[in-house]
């Protein structure tokens, strides 16, 4: 049996993972577009750059809830 | 910024535009694309480029030929960082430039020449030898093929004859191509390949003769060639100008921008080379006129940054200030790592010093951060990850960032509170100053949800007493309805994106962690490896160590500057930038030394 513990780390696991993989597919979508933008038009870079790294902020509430769940619910629970 | 107009007779074109160049402040506007119907109808022409342009085009064309094909003996930045240009070096420059360009011309061209025809003659004789082998290869199995046919002794052997009469055919003509080539008749290979070989090596020898004669014309000349290209880069923009300027038979006008602290002085200079009238003009539409960055040294370097995503209206807010103060503070906090930001120190500065690769100015600005790196290091108690703490004991100053994650959670969130509250007090001065007042209502409202929001979390939390309740829910509730009247309705969404963006700020936490993490894993490998195998053991740590450490130092070097730039460029620029200004481009001159 998993326990309690376990449960929480596959929780919060899952929850930095699938966060990742989202920020991944967003990112893999806008940073091409960017690549491309810029290679025609140079002076785009920066906010090529800074669109490309929107989709980071999933990842950061992923990470986020996951924090909390290890610290608050393992606090909680033992 | 003031918008001017500068009239003057056609006679003192040259001169004002020599002044104009010289001074280096005003922004010239194209004229032609929009010169007014009433001015039109009084007889005002599109300027033409000065009669000198083509001239000097051509001498330019020239100029650069030579320098593009004389060997390079010097460094070419370094010369035209030496490069001085006096006020009087532009006396009578075309005809002394064509003179001396002839000069140059007589000197370089016929060596230039004979050494273009060389590596032709040296590429013609090396494809004949390669030539050469293959054809004597090809007529040899021919001739072994005519032996063997011959042993079978037919009687009417058609075959045959086609062989030799083909092998006769294709040695005449070698031959013929040999004696053209090398007028002789007698065929021998071992000979003619020696003959190749010894007019390749003269050949040779007499490229290598013309080089050096053409260095140490390069030595003598490239000096004043690269003087006369940047003299003459000045007089072409000088001549070209005038296509933006309006002209009548006997006057002309140029109309431009030229920052409010300078007037004074650039009408009194101009007053003083040529008959003029300034005329100072009212500014109808803000969004024409061009925007000047005004930041004192050391802020100023940091305008780059802020150009990367575009400049501010005119008359707005500049935010660079933010980037000098407060992206550096973060990416300290993200890195925190004294062992890392002594590393990127050292290298900033070297790096900048030295000019590596061009990146002298770039890395200019990767100093600051380094500095926060190494404060916020010590706090953290970090050395390259734990390696100060497991080997030396070195205790953080303040809290140990892996420890206490989720003390630091909230207070990352609050440093996001605090750069929000600030990004929207700038835009609700803004507004004002712009007269948007519905604008001013919703960012003080987002404000009201901001801080109400959250020291109503605080005292859920229990960091704040209770009786501050009402407080924070007052404020919320006020914020909310005022939000909600200024953007009729939609401001709503607004209470979940000032709460989104707050929680990006986690992030100055979690890419610390993420890099302090690496670091972790990277010494405890390394620590294994070392007390696993022994000696041998030692060594792969260093070289674990070392690998690992080095990959996580780039990305500590690239990861917290996008994060920091994106904090700023989208949560805090967000609530009050709008970008979208002109750039102010004087006309000026590109040199470092002038003297006048």
């Amino acid at each position: 049996m998993v326990s309690q513990a376990g449960w929480i780390a596959i929780g919060s696991g899952l929850a930095i993972g699938l966060s990742a993989i989202a920020t991944a597919i967003a990112e893999a979508a806008i940073g091409s577009a960017a690549v491309a933008s810029f290679t025609e038009k140079e002076e785009l870079f920066g906010k090529a750059l800074i669109l490309t790294v929107i989709p980071e902020t999933i990842l950061i509430i992923g990470f986020v809830v996951s924090i909390l769940q290890i610290f608050m619910l393992a606090g909680g629970g033992e | 910024m003031v918008k001017v107009q500068i009239i003057g007779l056609n006679k003192d074109r040259e001169r004002v535009v020599k002044k104009l160049h010289e001074l280096g402040v005003l922004h010239v506007e194209d004229l032609t694309k929009r010169v007014p119907s009433e001015l039109l109808e009084k007889g005002l022409e599109v300027g033409k480029p000065d009669e000198k342009a083509g001239e000097i085009s051509e001498l330019l064309v020239k100029v650069k030929g030579f320098l593009a094909n004389l060997p390079k003996v010097y460094d070419e930045g370094d010369i035209e960082k030496r490069i001085e240009i006096k006020k009087s070096d532009f006396e009578n420059l075309i005809p002394t430039t064509s003179s001396f360009l002839q000069q140059v011309e007589n000197e370089v061209t016929p060596l230039l020449k004979r050494l273009e025809e060389l590596n032709e003659e040296q590429k013609r004789l090396e494809e004949f030898e390669t030539n050469l082998k293959k054809k004597m290869k090809e007529l040899l199995s021919l001739a072994r093929k005519i032996e063997r046919r011959k042993r079978l002794r037919k009687r009417k052997d058609e075959k045959l004859k086609e062989l030799v009469s083909h092998l006769r055919q294709e040695l005449q003509s070698l031959l013929s191509v040999i004696e053209e080539k090398f007028e002789e008749r007698d065929f021998d290979i071992k000979k003619l390949s020696k003959k190749v070989k010894k007019k390749l090596r003269s050949l040779k020898n007499e490229k290598k003769k013309i080089l050096k004669e053409l260095e140490s014309l390069a030595r003598k000349y490239s000096k004043k060639l690269h003087k006369i290209r940047i003299l003459l880069e000045i007089e072409y923009q000088r001549a070209l100008i005038v296509s933006k300027f309006g002209v009548t038979k006997r006057l002309f006008l140029v109309e431009g921008w030229i920052p409010a602290k300078f007037y004074e002085t650039t009408v009194d200079e101009l007053k003083k080379v040529a008959e003029i009238e300034v005329i100072k003009l009212d500014i109808k539409n803000k969004e024409d006129v061009p925007v000047m960055l005004d930041n004192p040294q050391p802020i100023k370097e940091y305008e780059t940054t802020l150009k990367l995503i575009g400049l501010p209206k005119y008359g707005d807010f500049d935010p660079t200030i933010f980037l000098f103060f407060t992206f550096p503070i973060f990416y300290g906090m993200m890195l925190g790592d004294w062992g890392y930001g002594l590393i990127i120190l050292m290298a900033g500065l070297y790096f900048w010093k030295k000019n590596v690769w061009g990146l002298g100015r770039l890395s200019k600005l990767i100093i600051l951060p380094a500095i926060w790196s190494i404060i916020f290091g010590f706090l953290f108690g970090e050395f390259f990850g734990n390696l100060g703490m497991e080997l030396f004991h070195w205790k953080p100053l303040w809290e140990d960032r892996i420890e206490s994650i989720t003390h630091l959670l909230v207070f990352t969130s609050l440093i996001g509170v605090a750069h929000l509250s600030t990004g929207l007090l700038i835009g609700f001065i803004q507004c004002l100053k712009h007269r948007e007042n519905k604008h001013a209502m919703e960012k003080l409202g987002v404000l009201g949800i901001l801080i109400g929001g959250t020291i109503y979390v605080l005292i859920m939390m229990g960091q704040l007493p209770q009786s501050l309740q009402f407080v924070g829910l007052g404020l919320l509730g006020v914020g909310i309805v005022v939000t909600i009247v200024a953007t009729k309705g939609l401001g709503f969404l607004e209470i979940f994106g000032i709460g989104g963006n707050v929680l990006s700020y986690t992030r100055l936490l979690a890419i610390g962690v993420a890099s302090a993490g690496t670091a972790l894993a990277t010494n405890e490998m390394a620590k294994t490896f070392s007390s696993m195998l022994g000696t041998p053991g030692i060594l792969v740590a260093i070289v674990v160590g070392v690998g690992f450490h080095f990959i996580n130092l780039l990305l500590g070097i690239l990861s917290p500057t996008i994060h920091g730039l994106r904090l700023h460029y989208v949560e805090f620029f967000g609530k009050f930038f709008e970008g979208g200004g002109k750039e102010y481009r004087p006309f000026k001159m590109e040199i470092k030394k002038y003297k006048s």
